[in-house]
């Protein structure tokens, strides 16, 4: 009998006697707050798919979609920094921080790996629609003529409407969605006459001529992307608004420096295989690669931005 | 490509060896997976998807179709069996389809599930591919104003539902639209209901809710009807399937399920969950059984199995179309459309036809491996439930947690099944109708999000639902519907002193 | 029954009042027309409306019955510690985990709802933790908590 329950309790408890292996010595988990087919769900399957002949532990997809990133704030949270387990960072981990309930932060609770892509984000606007330029659309803003869409109130799209609205003086008409596709079936359907979205959510209907952007959110003109490469900047537009959807993989902080280096160096590998190269260009991404401390002091950057623009918008709950 | 050579080349495609074996293995696992609590449809695509790396695309999709096709039959075994839908849109079906299951009629209440789900996903893959481009446009022309007459129309249901107490049906209701606002408000950013408690902030989720008040208040009730000797029905009564002519006679129920199936599926937003409910309130003005509908009969399962099923192939029209997926399972198909280098959207349709093709053929084989798998395995079901009693309402618990826990909502939502399943069980005591309740937790976000998005559109101005014909309809239906029985309950009333 | 008809009523009024209390308080950042606390609200007077109905028709004498078997259950007594049980298991999920508890729990609510013998609830209670352990938090992957104790 008490031969049993030891068995039992040795069969039941497998995580009760586990001595120091070299890592990693079990599955490396990619926590993720997009469900399944989302953005970074989808570019943690990738990476995956990628490298995984250069790790020898299986790679799985936690996704902990929801709650602006609490369910997965509250995942990770538990987990030893023992580098098997990985969150796949997006610019909206840093924006729901000041903007929504999350609590913890990509600078101080997070150790960067490796930055894998960046995606452009637009202005957007139905293909038939008079607007040509940002100038067109904020004048009849001013007018109230223009009803604008997108995601939840403290999202991207939200805030970048509500610092125009503010810093052209025009009251905003915003209808939010849940998000996802809502907001895009709702602009070709002439619900919402303008919104902010992807390039790869987008690409398709602009060449069908469903939508047309106004402008992009990135520092400078996109050239890499066939359809992007004429389509101006905001800031040469006047409106001064930098925003792009990057994604990267960072690890819970204290996780030890070697696993940092040891997973970069094959993510990196990873990301310089023509499979990866090729899945970017057919889905309209940009390659994006940082190594730790340029993505650390790039995210501190976009810390700093953001908290900047939210504060200035009146959308920061963090300041108190 | 003409229609037929495309409806003749997805049904090739889905008959090459590979696409037969991904087909079958895929509604198996679908059917599993649906009757298992806690793994989704979605869930269930999501734990196959990495065994499509290295398939052809067309194989991949109809692995997944399968998948998507099983789970939602699968659905209603548990529903039927122990009153634990294993998704939310079997829900509706798991009122009648347990009643019918008490009676010793558990094969009845099985078939009522299977043939005209079957019906349904095969009638909605063939409008899938015949109706892509009106039915894309039909998506289009559902804004907020639509959106919000629509979930008024499912709501105006309640008044139908509880004609033996208007105010507790009507006080039920609101209950569960109250439930569907706590949490987070997308559309000002406001915690509403939340009282500092962490687990509310993402909302009160549907599956916890449903689970506990339908699937543990009946625990509840079973145990409070204290030791009572199990019923002894002989397995032959409780194997035995409809009659071919009861098919025939709950067909209107499963055309009118279809039909609000394949309209309800093509809207981003509203899904599997919304079109069953509408589903269930809605045919119950057409059946002749109508009055009875809670009692277990046919029509009562039949109309939301095949609204659920029909959602399936309909679900993927603003996907195909727009590259927009309207559920969570439309998403995790376009994941691994992307995965596969294939980028859904209107370049599709013109660039790579064979990929809707292969869909529509995948969908269509799997509606009818759906039935034959069904088929096979009714018996085995029932012979499953056949324990005793204390022993199947302890296995039902364990269950109830994991399905919870399988969702990944956390320790929190146990709780949470606890209090729905306590206040589900009060709730039926007391005359209340957790029907309703439920259908307005379901319709909450639609009914209130979809109001005020409206409102921005229109700058405050009601008239918007005046101006669009649609919304105008609908709305027009509501209220005919609300006045309707409570016109015929007067008159009625008069005749019979 | 008169009574549990006027108490349900009065309940009902209650959560009405209280939820529309509660949505008044509610803040309006101003971004659309109705803000976030007018639905809540109209639907906490909706629920009070329908129990102020109610309570008249409790106490109205000489209107037909309510609906529903509105008698108080038989056995609060089974139910309460039914709950009580699973109060405890979900509790305990955390600490000794899902394997340890849903042992525990399998043999004490057969125990509780009339089942005999030691070595059965042992079995089944074995049985039904092993079965689920494997099926979902092995080949299903489901995230079944380890418990604190064994250092999840």
């Amino acid at each position: 009998m008490i031969r049993t329950v030891v068995l039992l309790v040795a069969l039941l408890a497998p995580g009760l006697v586990r001595a120091a292996e070299p890592y990693p010595s079990k599955p490396i988990e990619f926590v993720t707050q997009s469900s399944v087919g989302g953005g970074g769900d989808v570019m943690a399957r990738q990476i995956i798919e990628a490298t995984k002949d250069l790790i020898p532990q299986p790679m799985v997809v936690v996704n902990k979609p929801g709650a602006g990133g609490r369910n997965l704030e509250n995942y990770v949270k538990d987990k030893k920094p023992d580098g098997h387990t990985l969150v796949v960072t997006t610019a909206t981990s840093i924006l729901w921080y000041y903007t929504g309930a999350l609590t913890y932060s990509v600078n101080r609770d997070l150790e960067p790996i490796i930055r894998l892509q960046v995606e452009p984000n637009l202005v957007a606007v139905k293909g038939d629609s008079k607007w040509k330029t940002m100038e067109d659309l904020i004048a009849d803003a001013k007018a109230g003529k223009v009803t604008f869409g997108g995601g939840p109130i403290g999202g991207p799209e939200h805030l970048f409407f509500h610092k125009l609205a503010r810093d052209h003086g025009f009251r905003l008409n915003y209808v939010a969605y849940g998000g996802g596709g809502e907001a895009g079936t709702s602009l070709l359907g002439g619900n919402i006459d303008a919104t902010f979205l992807q390039a790869s959510e987008s690409l398709d209907h602009v060449r069908s001529g469903g939508i047309r952007y106004l402008a992009v959110a990135s520092a400078k003109r996109v050239a890499d992307i066939p359809e992007l490469k004429d389509v101006p900047t905001l800031r040469e537009q006047g409106v001064d608004f930098v925003f792009e959807h990057w994604r990267g993989i960072h690890a819970p902080a204290g996780v030890p420096a070697e696993v940092v280096e040891y997973l970069h160096a094959r993510f990196k590998q990873g990301s310089e295989r023509e499979s990866w190269k090729k899945w970017l260009t057919d889905t309209a991404q940009l390659g994006g690669y940082l190594n730790p401390s340029d993505f650390k002091a790039f995210t501190l950057e976009q810390d700093r931005l953001i908290e900047q623009i939210t504060t200035d918008a009146g959308l920061n709950k963090k300041k108190k | 490509m003409d229609l037929f050579g495309a409806v003749a080349d997805g049904i090739l495609r889905s008959l090459t060896p590979a696409g037969l074996l991904a087909v079958v293995v895929g509604v198996a696992w679908g059917i599993v997976a649906g009757a298992l609590p806690g793994i989704t449809a979605s869930i269930g695509m999501a734990l196959v998807l990495p065994f499509t790396w290295g398939a052809d695309p067309d194989v991949a999709l109809m692995l997944l179709a399968g998948v998507y096709v099983g789970a939602e039959y699968g659905g209603s075994i548990p529903a039927i069996l122990i009153r634990a839908p294993g998704e939310p849109s079997n829900a509706p079906a798991s009122l009648d389809g347990y009643a019918m299951h008490v009676r010793g009629e558990t094969g009845r209440a099985l078939g009522f599930s299977l043939v005209p789900g079957t019906i349904a996903s095969v009638i909605g893959a063939v409008a899938m591919v015949t109706l892509l481009v009106p039915l894309a446009r039909l998506a289009l022309a559902f804004g907020p104003p639509e959106f919000f007459a629509l979930a008024v129309f499912g709501l105006s249901a309640v008044v139908g539902l509880s004609r033996r107490s208007l105010a507790k049906g009507i006080a039920s209701a609101a209950f569960g639209l109250t439930l569907a606002m706590v949490g987070v408000d997308d559309l000002s950013g406001e915690d509403r209901f939340t009282f500092g408690i962490e687990g509310l902030v993402e909302g009160i989720q549907t599956v916890p809710v449903v689970i506990g008040m339908l699937a543990l208040s009946e625990v509840f009730a079973e145990i409070d009807r204290a030791h009572e000797p199990q019923a002894s029905i002989s397995t032959k009564v409780r194997t035995a399937l409809p009659t071919l002519i009861e098919y025939v006679r709950c067909l209107p129920a499963t055309l009118l399920g279809t039909a609000i199936g394949i309209v309800v599926g093509v809207m981003p937003g509203a899904g599997a969950t919304v079109a069953s409910f509408l589903a269930y309130t809605e045919s119950r003005r057409i059946s002749k059984d109508g009055t009875r509908y809670g009692e277990g009969v046919p029509d009562a399962i039949a109309a939301p199995e095949a609204a659920n099923n029909a959602v399936v192939p309909t679900s993927m029209v603003p996907l195909l179309a727009f590259g927009i997926p309207g559920s969570t399972s439309a998403a995790v198909m376009m994941g691994a459309l992307i995965m596969h280098g294939v980028r859904p959207g209107p370049q599709l349709l013109t660039g790579q036809p064979e990929i809707v093709h292969a869909l529509f053929g995948g969908l269509l084989t799997a509606s009818v491996a759906m039935y034959l798998l069904g088929r096979l395995f009714i018996r085995p079901w029932i012979y499953i439930v056949n324990v005793p009693k204390v022993y199947m309402i302890t296995s039902i618990l364990v269950l109830v947690v994991v399905g919870i826990l399988g969702l990944e909502l956390g320790v929190f939502e146990v709780y949470m099944v606890l209090v729905a399943g306590v206040v589900g069980f009060l709730m039926q005591r007391y005359g209340y109708n957790v029907v309703a309740a439920v259908l307005g937790l379901v319709l909450g976000p639609l009914v209130e999000q979809n109001l005020r998005r409206a409102l921005v559109m229109s700058r405050g101005s009601a008239d918007i639902f005046v101006e669009r014909p649609i919304a105008l309809a609908l709305l027009v239906l509501a209220a005919a519907s609300i006045a309707y029985p409570l016109v015929v309950d007067r008159v009625k009333r008069r005749r019979s002193p | 029954m008169r009574r549990t008809e006027t108490v349900a009523a009065l309940v009902t009024l209650a959560f009405g009042t209280f939820v529309a209390v509660q949505a008044r308080a509610l803040e309006d950042p101003g971004l659309d027309a109705i803000g976030p606390e007018a639905f809540p609200m109209v639907l906490g007077l909706v629920i009070a409306a329908c129990g102020a109905v109610l309570l008249a028709q409790s106490l109205v004498p000489g209107r037909r019955e309510a609906e529903g078997d509105a008698e108080p259950p038989a056995r609060w007594g089974a139910l309460a510690a039914t709950l009580a049980l699973l109060v405890a298991y979900a509790r305990s999920l955390e600490w000794i985990g899902f394997p340890l508890a849903t042992v525990l729990f399998v043999g004490a609510c057969l125990a509780l709802l009339g089942a005999r013998g030691l070595a059965r609830f042992v079995v089944a209670g074995i049985a039904v933790s092993l079965a689920v352990t494997v099926i979902f938090g092995r080949l299903l992957g489901v995230d079944l908590p380890a418990g604190r104790l064994f250092g999840g």
